[in-house]
């Protein structure tokens, strides 16, 4: 049916290899990027941004977690929670530019104030999930930089050496 | 100056007529008049004395523009020009008329036509309808520092 | 937007070239039919006199210039007196009137019982002596008047003895103020202040009125206090006519260890409050009924490494926030959580102390509720050992009861785990070994061993240790789509098997765990149980399937996933108290679930999930949202939620919210659309089919216009259960809200605020 191993889908040639920087470079979505990343087959460089000027850099912006009611029993109170998480990042592509990505995660969970303790550890752990759902998606959106990047011709175009068979001959002719 | 008007008046030009008996005097080309402090040059000018009394001299100057220039006694020069001055001697009254323009100290006017009375230092300025007189006030540091004469067209 | 630049229209525009500089070293020009001077003192101009000086402009029919050399001074004092249509403009304002006087030097300007505008910006009225002082910077009005409607309309005024309109501080005082709607006063005060722009400074916001049916009239007069460049406060005495007086304060600061934000709320004496008390239906002391909420949020990285979290809300009664609105919590909210947490995070290990409470408000429990304090959690990150990772995960915490008859514990916890993560671009394989080694320490465990039968007896000290193992691999299959051409779809097939031992845990107390719920994410968990105190034993295969489609920009599209788990022994933890537990015949294909997401176009977007479990033999969650979205203004969602009975018996054991034996099945549209540029429309309805009765109906209207919006707001909620009739017990609430316009550059139709009006908020889908 025509499937073959993960090829255009998969994360680009140009962005293999890059540097992640962030505002907070220990916090648990900084790791949970590194680690989608590591898991897509990207190599993290140590050095920051500006030591290595020939590499893409990913940079993390803000990570935001809504929650709001989403049902309700018939006294009223919350049945379920809709826990929304937000995060915005950029992708530095040396000499094309910059790229804005953003992804959304959704996940919903029952609340249960007789047992509130344990619902917020389920909580924390739908919220790590989420985080981790986002670096995934952060690592699939890297394919749009890579169909935008396409787009714009690189900045300086390397000369094509010109022997061009309709070149007229003399000279004069390219003085024209 | 006060005093101005008791003194002789000068008048230099390319060629001169005089008609003794209307005692009127028409000097063309180039003519400057002085008088004291007063100076007037123009193309044409006309002085008129009515029976022969100096004191009541009536000078007429015409010019592209004709000019006139007298120092006041506060040391501040009154100047203007305009395409016809009338000046009567006798009451210090002097009547431009023809795209004038007047200054004197930081502000100087003009219209189409502008009367003046040195002495009481009382200056009117008309313009014909559909034309408007325009005054300028120079701030009084400024005007220390370039006291050129500022050339103002009026609309 | 729209409305912005149609109020913008009414206002008149600098259109003169802006002359920079020194506005006192610029010549003054005067155009006049005629004039006549008396040199160098006066001069009269007369016959349309028009005179301009930098950015400043005064016609008049005539105007008379003096002129006065002050003693031992250089500069001559000019100043003019203008007589007829006097029309004054500079880039700041423009004031009419029949008279005016100005200094040409110090550039102060009268004008008598005329008008102003202001230029750029909504602002205008009358004044019977309208001053400028300090190079238009301040407009002085002695009896003036001021509105920011636009020119004709004469919505709402306000009328003041003296008004001073500081355009720095872009602030406006006024003493004996009269706020006029049309020309009928409404209110009164001997000292009114009203911002002027958007520019942080001390002093009163723009007063907001609401009118509420069970809270009567409301009167809200907020107080800005900047108290420095990273600290500010608004203070807020709120009226509330059927209660009493409440006071707001909402303190904000960002410091270096992060931002965070203080609300204390508190009302002396609440009248409704007491007579529900007299009559019973409150629980409390009918002379003491003061009401007051602490609320506290602050989140902030310090130095990169330190890492400082609250989440502290506290209320005086469990029924605060049913009564009282309050922007930190809603009337469905079941309990309050009261959270600290310090943490310090490093390259390859973090490290977090914490403690939890709650303050629960449903009085009919038995008060059975944990608090964690306090709470250590530890991980260690050790990467590349060779092919290998290694992470270890530790925990010490202290539990303890609000009810002191249940037992209090102290448990230990270490983790340590290596995982082999083999990665291409195309491929995954991770299989990680883990051990799971627990000591509980439990105090007074015989009141609780007295109410539970002979074999789920507590013991005073419990000791587990059980190894887990897990492999997850996953591939990657794309294909060209040759039905849609430049599209891409992917086949992501996943498997995983999980192996847990079983370990009897009968004899360990509930502390901080509770059933998980699996949507497609959650069956790849290795974990059925939150927290520690029940590790379910595992010996399951789970198989998921989810393929995407990228459209010519490869941007995902669509995506869909299915996938189940298959358990080769039934799933057990030693504790026989619900249907997931220990049941033998839990085998086979147990859990299916599967979710979808669909962007049909650049406005239309679907999404949903479902869950089946054969243990339960039924469909037992599932939600789908389609949602038509142009803007933040015009939306339309249509939301269905369904949860099913045996599931909630199953997973919250304990409950007693009335009517959970019916489940959930909730529909919802909610809808707001904009029309011509100033209406603003929003509706959001939710239905319960089981109990075939609403659960909140919400209608939001306003009109904005350049300077007021009118918001009418009318919302039917549940909010209790009447426990004689056994019905949902509704309540109706109807507001009314003015808030004056055109001081600040706020021209928001405001439906995202009325959108999150109701107890159930809007949210995006996407």
């Amino acid at each position: 049916c025509g499937f073959r191993l993960h090829g255009t889908t998969a994360v680009p040639k140009e962005l293999k290899t890059l540097i992640v920087d962030s505002s907070d470079p220990y916090g648990p979505l900084t790791r949970a990027v590194r680690t989608q990343l590591r898991l897509n087959g990207v190599t993290i460089v140590k050095e920051s941004a500006n030591v290595r000027k020939d590499l893409p850099s990913l940079r993390l912006g803000t990570e935001t977690v809504g929650r709001d009611t989403a049902s309700i029993f018939q006294d009223g109170k919350a049945a379920e929670y809709q826990l929304v998480m937000r995060v915005t990042a950029q992708v530095l592509v040396p000499n094309k530019g910059i790229y804005p990505i953003s992804v959304t995660v959704f996940r919903s969970f029952f609340d249960n104030p007789l047992a509130a303790l344990a619902k917020d550890s389920e909580q924390s752990i739908i919220i790590d999930e989420m985080r981790t759902q986002a670096a995934d998606k952060l690592v699939r959106k890297l394919l749009v930089v890579h169909a935008a990047e396409k787009e714009i011709a690189p900045a300086q175009s390397i000369p094509t050496t010109i022997n061009d068979p309709r070149a007229t001959t003399g000279p004069g002719s390219l003085g024209k | 100056l006060t005093g101005d008007t008791d003194k002789p008046v000068h008048i230099v030009s390319k060629n001169q007529s005089l008609d003794m008996q209307g005692n009127v005097a028409t000097f063309t080309g180039n003519v400057i008049a002085t008088q004291g402090s007063i100076k007037i040059t123009a193309d044409r000018v006309v002085v008129n004395r009515p029976g022969g009394d100096s004191k009541k001299t009536v000078i007429d100057a015409y010019g592209n523009p004709a000019t006139f220039y007298q120092m006041q006694d506060n040391g501040k020069p009154v100047q203007g020009h305009a395409s016809k001055l009338h000046y009567e001697l006798a009451n210090d009254f002097v009547e431009l008329t023809g795209n004038a323009f007047l200054q004197q100290q930081d502000s100087s006017v003009n219209g189409d036509r502008i009367t003046y009375l040195v002495k009481q230092q009382k200056m009117q300025a008309f313009s014909n309808t559909g034309k408007r007189v325009t005054t300028v006030l120079v701030p009084s540091q400024l005007q220390n520092k370039n006291s050129n004469v500022q050339v103002k067209k009026s609309n | 937007d729209d409305l912005a630049s149609q109020c913008m229209l009414g206002v008149p525009e600098y259109t003169r070239p802006l002359v920079q500089g020194n506005a006192n070293s610029l010549p003054v020009t005067i155009k006049s039919n005629q004039a006549d001077s008396k040199f160098p003192d006066n001069a009269v101009f007369s016959g349309d006199v028009d005179i301009q000086q930098g950015n400043r402009r005064l016609r008049s029919d005539e105007v008379q210039l003096h002129q006065k050399q002050l003693n031992g001074q250089t500069t001559t004092v000019r100043t003019v007196d203008a007589l007829g249509h006097v029309h004054y403009d500079d880039n700041q304002v423009i004031l009419r009137g029949p008279k005016a006087w100005s200094n040409l030097n110090t550039k102060d300007t009268n004008v008598w019982d005329g008008s102003y505008q202001m230029v750029g910006r909504q602002g205008r009225g009358t004044g019977e002596q309208m001053e400028l002082r300090d190079n238009s910077r301040y407009t002085i009005l002695k009896d003036g008047t001021f509105t920011s409607c636009l020119p004709g309309s004469n919505s709402w005024s306000i009328a003041g003895s003296e008004i001073i309109q500081d355009r720095k501080e872009q602030l406006a005082e006024i003493w004996n103020a009269r706020v006029k709607i049309g020309s009928i006063p409404v209110f009164y005060s001997p000292y009114l202040q009203l911002p002027m722009g958007d520019r942080r400074r001390s002093g009163f916001l723009i007063p907001n009125m609401k009118f509420a049916n069970n809270s009567g009239i409301e009167f809200m007069l907020p107080y800005y206090w900047n108290i420095a460049p990273q600290a500010d406060a608004t203070i807020t005495p709120h009226y509330i006519e059927k209660r009493g007086f409440q006071l707001q304060n909402e303190f904000r600061y960002l410091s270096k260890a992060g931002a965070g934000l203080m609300e204390f709320d508190y009302m002396g004496s609440d009248r409704v409050y007491r007579s529900r008390i007299e009559d019973g239906q409150y629980a409390g002391n009918p002379n003491d009924t003061k009401r007051w909420m602490f609320y506290w949020q602050h989140n902030g990285v310090y130095d990169q490494h330190w890492r400082f979290n609250v989440d502290y809300t506290r209320v005086s009664d469990p029924y605060y926030f049913s009564d009282l609105d309050s922007v930190y919590g809603n009337s469905t909210d079941g309990y309050a959580t009261q959270k600290f947490s310090l943490g310090y995070a490093d390259t390859n290990w973090d490290a977090t102390l914490s403690s939890k409470q709650f303050q629960v408000f449903q009085l009919n429990s038995t008060n059975n509720v944990y608090r964690a304090e306090p709470q250590l959690d530890l991980n260690y990150y050790k990467n590349n050992l060779g092919p290998f990772d290694s992470h270890i995960y530790a925990q010490a915490v202290k539990f303890t009861n609000v009810n002191s008859n249940y037992p209090d514990a102290t448990r230990l916890h270490i983790e340590p785990s290596i995982n082999l993560p083999l990665a291409n671009s195309w491929a995954s394989l991770n299989t990680e070994a883990k051990l799971l080694a627990t000591h509980y320490q439990q105090d007074d465990i015989n009141w609780y061993n007295r109410q539970v039968d002979s074999n789920n007896q507590l013991r005073g000290t419990v000791n587990r240790v059980m190894p887990q193992f897990k492999t997850d691999g996953r591939v990657i299959f794309d294909r060209n789509m040759d039905w849609s051409p430049g599209y891409t779809q992917t086949l992501e097939p996943r498997l995983q098997y999980l192996y847990i031992p079983y370990r009897n845990q009968s004899d360990i107390n509930v502390y901080d765990s509770t059933l998980l719920q699996s949507d497609y994410s959650g069956l790849f968990r290795d974990r059925s149980y939150s927290g520690l105190d029940r590790i379910a034993s595992a010996n399951q295969l789970t198989t998921g399937v989810t393929t995407r489609i990228f459209d010519n920009d490869l941007v995902e599209r669509f995506n869909a996933s299915i996938g189940q788990i298959y358990s080769f022994t039934p799933s057990r933890t030693g504790v026989t108290n619900n249907y997931f537990d220990g049941n033998k015949d839990n085998t086979g294909s147990i859990v299916w679930a599967g979710d979808t997401y669909w962007k049909i176009n650049d406005n239309w977007s679907t999404r949903g999930g479902l869950q089946y479990d054969a243990r339960l033999n039924s469909v037992t969650t599932g939600n789908a949202v389609l949602e038509y979205r142009r803007d933040a203004d015009r939306v339309l969602q249509l939301n269905y939620r369904y949860t099913s009975p045996q599931y909630i018996q199953a997973t919250l054991p304990n409950i007693q919210n009335p009517g959970y034996q019916q489940g959930i099945s909730q529909v919802g549209a909610t809808a707001s659309w904009p029309f011509a540029d100033s209406w603003s429309v929003v509706g959001a309805w939710y239905y319960d089919t089981k109990a075939r009765q609403p659960a909140d109906q919400l209608l939001g209207v306003q009109y904005s216009s350049c300077c007021y919006a009118i918001r009418v707001g009318y919302e039917r909620k549940i909010t209790n259960w009447d426990y004689t009739r056994d019905e949902s017990k509704y309540d109706n609430q109807i507001s009314f809200s003015i808030e004056l316009r055109g001081l600040s550059s706020d021209y928001s139709l405001g439906t995202d605020k009325m959108l999150r009006q109701g107890i159930l908020p809007y949210q995006p889908a996407f």
